[in-house]
């Protein structure tokens, strides 16, 4: 019972006469407002699409709100109804992310190219080579590397860095194993590094 | 590539290990396929213990795991702030309240 199909929320109409008191749904849901709408913005790409995306999720949680239950988790529900209702009715018109050699992942992708240029002498001056880099990681370089990841990594790396969700949590939201969001999240995240590195060196697309 | 030559342990480090058989330390490998886990606070307390003694001992792997560490920190601390438009948020508090329309 407490696990919602999440196609369910597509297809079932709720029970007649289910009514919900609105405030009791904001109480619940609102907080998580901020992260679904960046969520939104990851998966689609752009602000208009976000907002609809966003708009659909949150009136679409509502009629289904009786299939919450209380004290579970509100977070991993909502990402999980927005997931279902992107890969329906978004994904096609979305950006699918640029398509990412998968060779050379290496651990540490950034930390051994940092490494390389200060052994190769590139940049003998620079006394903190990590803080210069991480100064130069700006907002903009960051949502591209992250955009430009296959969505599957996408949304597995942005969920488990920048929203602080646990791999039970992503699972959930995800609908996928704990062991995969493990094995995205090991791979997502040297492509990320790969696809900073590349932006950082001043290269406008990701070599394929 | 892990081609990092295990480093030796210090004496004292080596005493402490024979004193303390039960607990294991990991090798390089066994530190960094753990990255991700002891990043995101996904590793049992025995686990994360184990992980943390190996940082201890092995300078490279601490210096690569602060790095990874950092490098999480500042993505977060940039990409975070972005909230939900307030216009947005008003609609929506309206269509809570709209009587439901047939589809």
């Amino acid at each position: 019972m407490s696990d919602l199909a999440s196609q369910s929320v597509l297809d079932e109409e709720p029970p007649a006469g289910a009514s919900v008191n609105p405030e009791l749904f904001e109480a619940e849901m609102n907080p998580h407002l901020d992260a679904l709408y960046r969520n939104a913005l990851r998966l689609t790409g752009n602000a208009n699409d976000a907002e609809d995306l966003l708009q659909d999720t949150y009136l679409r949680a509502y009629r289904f709100f009786h299939q919450y239950q209380p004290g579970t988790n509100a977070k991993a529900w909502l990402f999980r109804i927005m997931n279902t209702v992107f890969l329906n009715e978004y994904r096609k018109k979305s950006r699918q992310g640029e398509t990412v050699s998968y060779d050379g992942l290496e651990d540490f992708y950034l930390y051994n190219r940092l490494a390389d240029d200060i052994a190769g002498g590139d940049r003998p001056e620079i006394e903190n080579p990590q803080k210069v880099v991480m100064d130069k990681l700006d907002q903009e370089v960051i949502e591209r590397a992250i955009q430009a990841l296959p969505i599957e990594f996408r949304d597995t790396v942005a969920l488990a860095t920048l929203e602080e969700m646990s791999y039970q949590e992503i699972a959930d939201a995800l609908e996928i194993p704990v062991g995969t969001v493990r094995s995205r999240l090991s791979r997502g995240r040297k492509l990320l590094q790969k696809a900073l590195w590349s932006y950082l060196n001043g290269e406008e697309t990701l070599e394929r | 590539m892990n081609d990092e030559v295990e480093p030796k342990l210090p004496a004292e480090l080596l005493a402490a290990k024979l004193q303390c058989d039960s607990v294991d330390f990991y090798s390089c490998e066994e530190a960094i396929k753990r990255l991700n886990e002891y990043l995101d606070h996904e590793l049992n307390e025995s686990e994360r213990t184990v992980v943390i003694k190996h940082l201890e001992i092995c300078k490279p792997c601490l210096s690569r795991f602060t790095f990874e560490q950092n490098l999480i920190v500042s993505i977060r601390q940039k990409l975070c702030g972005m909230a939900a438009p307030q216009p947005l948020k008003e609609r929506l508090k309206g269509l809570l309240r709209q009587p439901p329309k047939d589809e």
